[in-house]
């Protein structure tokens, strides 16, 4: 993964994040850190939009998958 | 700074001291408000209660008005047995302080307080279990705020249980030389290549070190721009339990060693073995150590045997890590006031660190009431050439009291460590061994438990 792919990544993942001030702390948590928690907490909000969704996805794909089942067909009616 | 601990200079918030052999901690004006708070919420005595955080109370500021004339608040503490560095714990050890650390900070939010750091060295153990020592880790939680320690939790947690957990090599020469911890880059260079794909450590190895290695303008600038961005408390949670899932699940990777084994396969019989656990019983019921130290614990035999006849606490000394960790989890199990660390006698942890103070030496916090020194001596002298008498001369170095047990060449275990080299020990004799011995001490009682001639002396130093 080149670096600009993961300050790309990072930078992607803060759009879903509301900016706020840093608190003042005595450890340098290093930019590491501060682009991996960023990281998870957009894939924690994404997860959680998922979960929100999940039902409206399963019933999205589930109808996708009907006209395969069940249905009679012009064919069948011939 | 006159009293005060040399490793405490970090935190701006305050500073521990030690007078008259009590321990104070101060709160400075920088973390007076977060400490009002934290008290306020009554969490921490809810852990202190639960014995996972050291009891602190408030004593007047004149007690430190000489040494912290600026303190706003000063705590006492009660005094550590022994202060133990997390290079010395065990692959358990270290687990279980790095899972307190979590389950703290876990807790912590549900009261809108957060802890500032996550330094391994905030951790000391009573017995077996964990206790976080430093208050002033404690903060006011502001809405939204980035988890400030986790890269101290990966480096100083997380990469060295990965570490020993990926490579079957323990962590503790590598902990010793870095003392805030592994870096990301080194941890990846030795995973094994097929570790390195796994989502988790991609996302808390491998993009670290990738950062770190990148170091660039652009990178800096990209992470000071998202250091303003939102952690939202539900996912710090959820980083934080996915964290404590991660490291619950960490075992050491290896074999079961010879030491581990070492109680099933020694050169003593059943009775004999009964004989010199009755001979440390005797030694421990007349003499009453609050503190106990046992070099080359194993797995903890002797210690528990201690305990059982009324020692207050043992700290064991062991180098190998099957076997320290086997004793680790005995003294969980059993629920045991038994500490095992990772101690090589012949390169004991040195004084190091700032100024090569803060973090003490073996030698300077040998503060033991009295020592077990069993089935040790040869391999110092005989495997590692160290002259007999000098050995002695350490071991009554160590405490006022104890059991040291000589191997004569004789014993099959003695014997199998000159099989393939030229004897150079005319001077490895039990005559050199009292007479050193009745040099530095008084032996008190002695009694032979082989049939090979081991001999088990008590001693009080003179």
């Amino acid at each position: 993964m080149g670096r600009r792919v993961l300050v790309a990544l990072a930078g992607a993942t803060a759009l879903v994040l509301i900016p706020s001030p840093a608190a003042a702390q005595y450890l340098d948590p290093g930019a590491s850190s501060v682009i991996v928690q960023v990281i998870i907490a957009g894939l924690v909000g994404v997860a959680a939009v998922v979960r929100l969704y999940w039902s409206r996805i399963k019933a999205f794909i589930a109808s996708r998958r009907r006209p395969s089942t069940g249905v009679p067909t012009d064919q069948q009616d011939r | 700074m006159p009293g005060r601990i040399a490793s405490s200079f970090r935190d701006p918030s305050g500073h521990v001291y030690e007078i008259g052999g009590r321990i104070f901690r101060t709160v400075r004006e920088p973390g007076r408000l977060d400490f009002e708070f934290v008290r306020g919420t009554g969490y921490l005595e809810s852990k202190v209660r639960s014995g996972q955080v050291l009891q602190a109370h408030v004593v007047p500021n004149e007690t430190l008005a000489d040494v912290a004339p600026d303190a706003c608040y000063v705590l006492e503490h009660p005094r550590l047995e022994f202060v133990s560095h997390p290079y010395e714990w065990s692959f358990g050890g270290l687990r279980a302080a790095a899972l307190l650390t979590l389950d703290l900070h876990r807790e912590a939010l549900q009261h809108d307080v957060s802890m500032s750091d996550a330094s391994a060295y905030n951790v000391q153990f009573d017995g077996p279990h964990p206790v976080l020592i430093d208050y002033l880790s404690f903060r006011r939680y502001h809405d939204g705020e980035l988890w400030a320690g986790h890269r101290q939790f990966c480096e100083q947690f997380l990469y060295p249980l990965l570490f020993t957990a990926h490579t079957g090599v323990p962590f503790n020469a590598m902990l010793r030389s870095h003392l805030s911890g592994i870096a990301a880059s080194d941890l990846l260079a030795l995973l094994p290549p097929l570790r390195r794909l796994s989502p988790s450590v991609l996302l808390h190895v491998g993009l670290p070190a990738r950062v770190s290695r990148a170091r660039s303008r652009s990178t800096a600038s990209a992470a000071e721009h998202l250091s303003h961005t939102k952690l939202p408390k539900t996912a710090l949670l959820r980083m934080l339990e996915a964290m404590h899932r991660w490291v619950g699940s960490l075992r050491p990777r290896g074999q079961r060693t010879a030491w581990q084994t070492y109680a099933d396969v020694n050169s003593y019989s059943e009775g004999e073995r009964g004989e010199k656990a009755r001979f440390v019983a005797d030694f421990v019921a007349t003499t009453r150590p609050r503190t106990l130290w046992d070099l080359g614990c194993n797995t903890g035999d002797y210690s528990k045997v201690a305990l059982e006849a009324g020692a207050g606490r043992v700290i064991g000394f062991e180098t190998d890590q099957s076997a320290l960790d086997a004793a680790f989890q005995r003294a969980e199990r059993e629920k045991l006031r038994f500490l095992p660390l990772y101690q090589d006698v012949l390169n004991p942890s040195p004084d190091q660190g700032w100024r090569q103070g803060e973090r003490k030496g073996l030698q300077a916090r040998a503060e033991a009431d009295a020592v077990l020194v069993l089935a040790l001596i040869h391999h110092i002298a005989i495997a590692n050439n160290v002259p007999l008498v000098e050995v002695v001369d350490w071991a009554v170095s160590l405490a006022p009291s104890g059991v040291i047990e000589f191997v004569p060449k004789e014993d099959p275990m003695a014997a199998a460590l000159l099989a393939l080299r030229k004897d150079i020990f005319p001077d490895y004799t039990r005559e050199t061994f009292l007479a050193a011995m009745s040099e530095r001490a008084t032996i008190t009682g002695s009694r032979e438990i082989t049939g090979t001639g081991r001999l088990l002396v008590t001693f009080r130093r003179k």
